[in-house]
Order: structure tokens, then C-alpha cells, then sequence
């Protein structure tokens, strides 16, 4: 593993850069620009989700919805129920997610990949028919209106509302970045290389592969707790697989296996879906070509592109650089 | 329960349970030929229901418009399917990647969802049948919709159609091949690529088929897509992946149970396919020792090719 500093700012910049900037965002746009940086913000982190066990550790979800969705109406409950603070509700949300990863997860990383990725996607469907049907508990389909302070009251305060959400991104990007630099996040690339390999070299593969799926579930569900800020109402929607394929898609763009491809794919994939929204509504439309355009032009994303093709540069990055 | 009921609930079971069959048997198809994993096959099912409103208000839902329908929507989406699988699923055979074409598959499901709500709007649409098969026939006091003794028909006559062209038939016999060795395949002649574009046409085609019958049987509106999508995965792993017979096997349990299961609770009763999988998966994960496996026609990709081995 290459710890040279050079290799970490390779590696962590844009996402430094594209943090400082969204930091000086207010000063800069209007607010129209910084409620479309707060939901970039929440891509991001599902993005990274998703990335964490498909870029490093070759487990392929398209569940991660599941986690996010988790995430939002337990931040929600807990805040509306339980009185609790926003802060205290969203680490509680993390709790549950982890807690239902655990359980899930146990069956799900022993399967084989495709049937990792139909189930996981069974999985988000699950929740969202289960949520639609409880009105009780969820509000159903009509949704479920969240108590906010008004200290995070999007309408009345968008400033506080959006650092108070990048700055708990900014936290969690850089648990994440910790983590996939260090031994483990190295390990979890062995594993994804060659897990027969890994497993005779006395790694428990499936213990390690159950430990990211429970971490990449914690931040998906940081993801769907931040996303009540700015929403303020949670659906049934918010476990609908488009998320899980946004991640995808924002983690393609950007570039697998990458610490910052998910972030800048989020803020890409952010910045089309705006201005095209702006020109039409066929977003299905856009959103699939996208995806096509990345997968057939340039499949290792936009932070690859910046990257040479030479032999040694290769090897650096399939060893280190990720 | 009484005869009666029995009975009206099997057959219900066995309409739906042959509407599932198809979208999962399109699955296995192309997941044991192609080795993907076709997240479209939700889209095209979506497609073949569409297409058919379209139909039946051009031709009239009459027992004519219905019978070309049947055939041409399938076959159009068919087509489809082919025109997709040459132009962007074939360059990525050769990089093994699995995953990039499994995207493909799902930015074409977008791209088919896409072009609906352009063409067809976001709201739902409905379709009528023809006179005939309107109303229902009266079998030891049972009442069998007349549409839904039709859907079992037809489903009977395409299953055995599938069996039969893929063990009895040459195409059949090349396709099996393909499953296990692509190259030798193509050494001893045979063209390899125009044999994957005519499988993925065909497992496109069954998916849309499920679409052209469950057409009549509600709203056609975007939520088919995952209404069909879940099931059908289901399906497929816990009929085995690949496994045309365990398909069909779980299909028609899942099927029947979710039909009996509706009497007690319409709503808990769709997480059936749910509740079968569990089942299944933690029978087979404790009888693996036993080493039993159930003979049928199988489409399964050697333990060698891409496996994670982990």
C-alpha cells in the first residue's frame, strides 16, 4: 500500500477540494445552488456507500436504498417519538441500519454475487412494501412529516441546515477515507482480488465482508438521516431502487474502487441532472444514456481520466491507489 | 374451505404462478447462455403490457386483436431485445466482466422506462377482452374467470414449448451447449453470436409475454416494472440460478400460496415469494451436505466460470 503522501492526496483531493468548495458555496450562489449541494452531499454518501463494498470489496448491492431509507424514517421516529435531538436521532438511525445490515448481511455476503445483487435489490423492495403498509408506524404512502428544530428548518435557515449537514458528511468521508487506507480497507481490495487467495492467507472473508456491509449500511443511513434535513418528509420512495442505481451510477462516473470517484460522480451526476431538468422531464431518459456513455466510453470514471495508462501507473493503482 | 374455493384459488394460484414463470424463465435463459443477469427483464414485461394497450385500441378488443397481439407484441419486443444485445451488450463479452453487463442491462431498463412515460405519459392504462373471454365458467362450483383458464392454458402450451425446444431441438440442443463451453462452440462452427442475440431475443420476448397477459388484469402503469422485476428474481434463486425446472417448480409454489394466502390477508400475502425464498434457501443451505439435487433441464454455468470463490 502505498502510503506516500502524494498517493493520499491522489486519493482524497478532489474529495478535500470539492468539500472546501461546497464550504464557501452560500457565499458564492444562491440558494437554489445550495439545496443542490445538499442533495449532492446525501448522493455522495450513498455513493461512497456503495463503493465501499462494490470498488473495495467487490460485493455488487443494489440494496443500499434499504440502509438509506432506514436511515431517514428512523431519524424521523426517533425525533418524532422519542423527543430526541436530530444529532441523537441520526446516530440511533445508524444504530438500526447497522443492526439490520447485521442481520441481513449474515445470509446475504455468503451468497454467490448475483445472487447478492437480485436479493439486495429484494431487500430495498422489501422495506419500501413494508413501509407503504404501515401507516401506522410510517404514514404510508402519505408520508411522514418530521418535528425539526427550527435551528434545522430548511425553509427558515438553509445556511445552518446545509453545514450542519456537510459537516457531518465531511466526518463521515473522512472515517470512511481512514478506513479504506488503512489495513483494512487493503485487505477488503485482497479479498475482492482473490478471495481464495485471501481466505489461505488466513483472512475471515466472510466476517470482513459482513463487517463492510454493516459499514457501508451505517453510511447510507447517515445519507438518508441528512436527507430529512432538506426534504423534511420522508416516503416510501426513499427505499426505491433509483437510489441504489444512482449510487451506481454516481460511483461509475466518478470512478470505482476510488476514494473520491463517488463524491465527484455525485456532484457529475448532480450537475446533469439539474441543468437537464431544466430542459426536460425525460430524466429516465438521461439518467439511463448516462450510464450507457459511462459504462461503453469510459468505464473507469472522471478521477481515472486524469490518471496514465502507462504499465507502472497501473500497478500503482491496482496496489494502492485505490 | 370449501371445494368450491379451493379450487377457484388454485387456478388463480396457477395464472399467476405461469405469469411469473415467464419473466423468470426469460431470466434463466439469458443468465445461463449469456451469463447476465438481465435487470431489463422488469422493463420489457412493463413494454409488453404497454404495447398490448396500444394494440387492443388500434385493432379492438376483439378475440382477433387479442390473438395478433399475443404474438406480435412479443415478437416486437423480441426484436427489440436482439437490436439491444448486438449493438451494446456484445462488445463486453470479451471482457468477462459480468457486472458491466449487468449495468447495460440496467441502463437499458431506464432508457425502456424512459421511452414509455415519453410515449405513453405517466398515467395508467387499462385494457378490455374480447367478449368471449369476459365472465367466467362455473367447474364443480367454482367460478373460474374464463381469462384466467386461458392464461393457464397458454402458459401449459409455452412451457412445454420451452422444454421441448431446448431439449428436442437442435437450437435447443446449441443453446445447452453454449451454457457450458462458448468456445468450443464456436470451434466446431457454430455462430456463437447469433446464437446469443437469438437467446437474449427470446428470453426478452417470454418476459414481454408475461406483460401481454397480465395486461387484462389491472392498471398498466410504470409500477410494473418492479412488481415484476422482485418476484422474478425471486424465483430464480430459489428455483436455482440457471434452473429452468426449479424455476417453474417455484414458481407454481409460490404461485398457489400466495392465491391461498390472499384469502387470509390480501396484503401480507404478497410477501409470499418472500417467505418461499427463506424456506428454500435455509432447506438447501442445510441439505447441501446431503448432496441432492433434483434432475431437470438446467442451465447452469460451470462452478468454474467467474466465480468469486469466496
Amino acid at each position: 500500500m502505498v502510503r506516500s503522501r502524494r498517493a493520499l492526496l491522489a486519493d482524497g483531493g478532489p474529495t478535500l477540494a470539492l468539500l472546501a468548495l461546497a464550504a464557501l458555496l452560500p457565499a458564492l450562489a444562491s440558494s437554489e445552488y445550495v439545496l443542490l449541494a445538499a442533495s449532492m452531499i446525501v448522493t455522495a454518501l450513498v455513493a461512497v456507500s456503495f463503493n465501499l463494498l462494490f470498488g473495495y470489496a467487490g460485493m455488487f448491492s443494489f440494496g443500499q436504498a434499504a440502509f438509506y431509507g432506514l436511515g431517514s424514517y428512523t431519524t424521523v421516529l426517533l425525533m418524532n417519538e422519542a423527543g430526541v435531538g436530530f444529532y441523537l436521532a441520526l446516530a440511533g438511525a445508524v444504530a438500526v441500519a447497522a443492526l439490520a445490515a447485521a442481520v441481513s448481511g449474515a445470509v446475504l455476503v455468503r451468497m454467490e454475487p448475483v445472487a447478492f445483487v437480485m436479493l439486495t435489490f429484494a431487500l430495498g423492495a422489501l422495506l419500501e412494501f413494508a413501509a407503504e403498509h404501515s401507516p401506522k408506524l410510517t404514514g404510508g404512502d402519505s408520508g411522514l412529516i418530521a418535528n425539526l428544530p427550527s435551528a434545522l428548518n430548511v425553509v427558515v435557515e438553509v445556511n445552518g441546515v446545509y453545514y450542519a449537514m456537510l459537516g457531518v458528511a465531511a466526518a463521515v468521508l473522512a472515517g470512511v477515507f481512514v478506513f479504506v487506507r488503512a489495513r483494512s480497507g487493503l485487505v477488503l481490495r485482497g479479498i475482492r482480488e482473490d478471495a481464495l487467495r485471501a481466505r489461505t492467507l488466513g483472512v475471515a472473508v466472510e466476517r470482513r465482508r459482513l463487517g463492510v456491509f454493516v459499514l457501508a449500511a451505517g453510511v447510507a443511513a447517515v445519507g438518508g438521516g441528512l436527507s430529512v434535513l432538506s426534504t423534511q418528509i420522508v416516503y416510501p420512495d426513499v427505499f426505491d431502487w433509483k437510489i441504489s442505481a444512482n449510487a451506481l451510477i454516481a460511483t461509475l462516473l466518478g470512478g470505482v474502487g476510488t476514494f473520491s470517484g463517488p463524491v465527484v460522480g455525485a456532484v457529475g451526476l448532480g450537475l446533469i441532472d439539474f441543468y437537464v431538468g431544466k430542459l426536460t422531464t425525460d430524466t429516465l431518459l438521461v439518467e439511463g444514456l448516462v450510464l450507457l456513455a459511462v459504462i461503453l466510453l469510459a468505464p473507469r470514471g472522471i478521477v481515472s481520466l486524469r490518471r496514465k495508462q502507462g504499465a507502472g501507473r497501473r500497478n500503482t493503482q491496482a496496489a494502492g491507489g485505490g | 374451505m370449501s371445494l368450491a374455493t379451493f379450487i377457484a384459488q388454485l387456478f388463480a394460484g396457477l395464472g399467476l404462478a405461469f405469469v411469473l414463470f415467464f419473466t423468470a424463465a426469460g431470466l434463466n435463459l439469458v443468465w445461463g447462455v449469456l451469463g447476465v443477469m438481465n435487470f431489463a427483464a422488469g422493463s420489457v414485461y412493463m413494454l409488453g403490457a404497454y404495447l398490448t394497450t396500444s394494440a387492443i385500441a388500434r385493432l379492438g378488443a376483439s378475440a382477433l386483436g387479442w390473438t395478433v397481439a399475443l404474438f406480435a407484441v412479443p415478437l416486437a419486443v423480441a426484436a427489440l431485445g436482439a437490436l439491444a444485445e448486438v449493438t451494446l451488450l456484445r462488445r463486453t463479452y470479451r471482457e468477462e466482466d459480468e457486472n458491466r453487463q449487468f449495468m447495460i442491462t440496467l441502463a437499458l431498463s431506464y432508457l425502456i422506462a424512459g421511452a414509455i412515460v415519453l410515449v405513453f405519459g405517466t398515467h395508467f392504462r387499462t385494457v378490455s377482452l374480447p367478449g368471449a373471454l369476459e365472465g367466467s365458467w362455473s367447474v364443480l362450483g367454482a367460478t373460474l374467470p374464463r381469462y384466467t383458464v386461458v392464461t393457464i392454458v397458454l402458459g401449459l402450451l409455452v412451457t412445454a414449448a420451452i422444454w421441448f425446444g431446448l431439449q428436442r431441438t437442435r437450437a435447443g440442443l446449441l443453446t445447452r451447449a453454449a451454457v457450458d463451453d462458448r468456445e468450443m462452440l464456436s470451434v466446431l462452427g457454430v455462430d456463437v453470436d447469433r446464437l446469443y442475440s437469438a437467446v437474449f431475443a427470446v428470453g426478452v420476448g417470454l418476459g414481454a409475454l408475461g406483460g401481454v397477459l397480465i395486461a387484462p388484469q389491472g392498471a398498466v402503469s410504470s409500477n410494473l416494472e418492479t412488481t415484476a422485476l422482485v418476484p422474478a428474481f425471486i424465483v430464480v434463486v430459489t428455483g436455482g440460478l440457471g434452473n429452468m425446472t426449479g424455476a417453474l417448480a417455484a414458481a407454481l409454489a409460490i404461485g398457489i400460496l400466495q392465491s391461498f394466502a390472499t384469502l387470509r390477508d390480501a396484503t401480507l400475502a404478497q410477501l409470499t415469494p418472500y417467505a418461499v425464498m427463506t424456506v428454500v434457501l435455509l432447506a438447501r443451505a442445510a441439505s447441501a451436505r446431503l448432496g441432492w439435487s433434483v434432475a431437470g433441464v438446467r442451465l447452469r454455468r460451470s462452478a468454474t466460470a467467474r466465480s468469486s470463490a469466496g
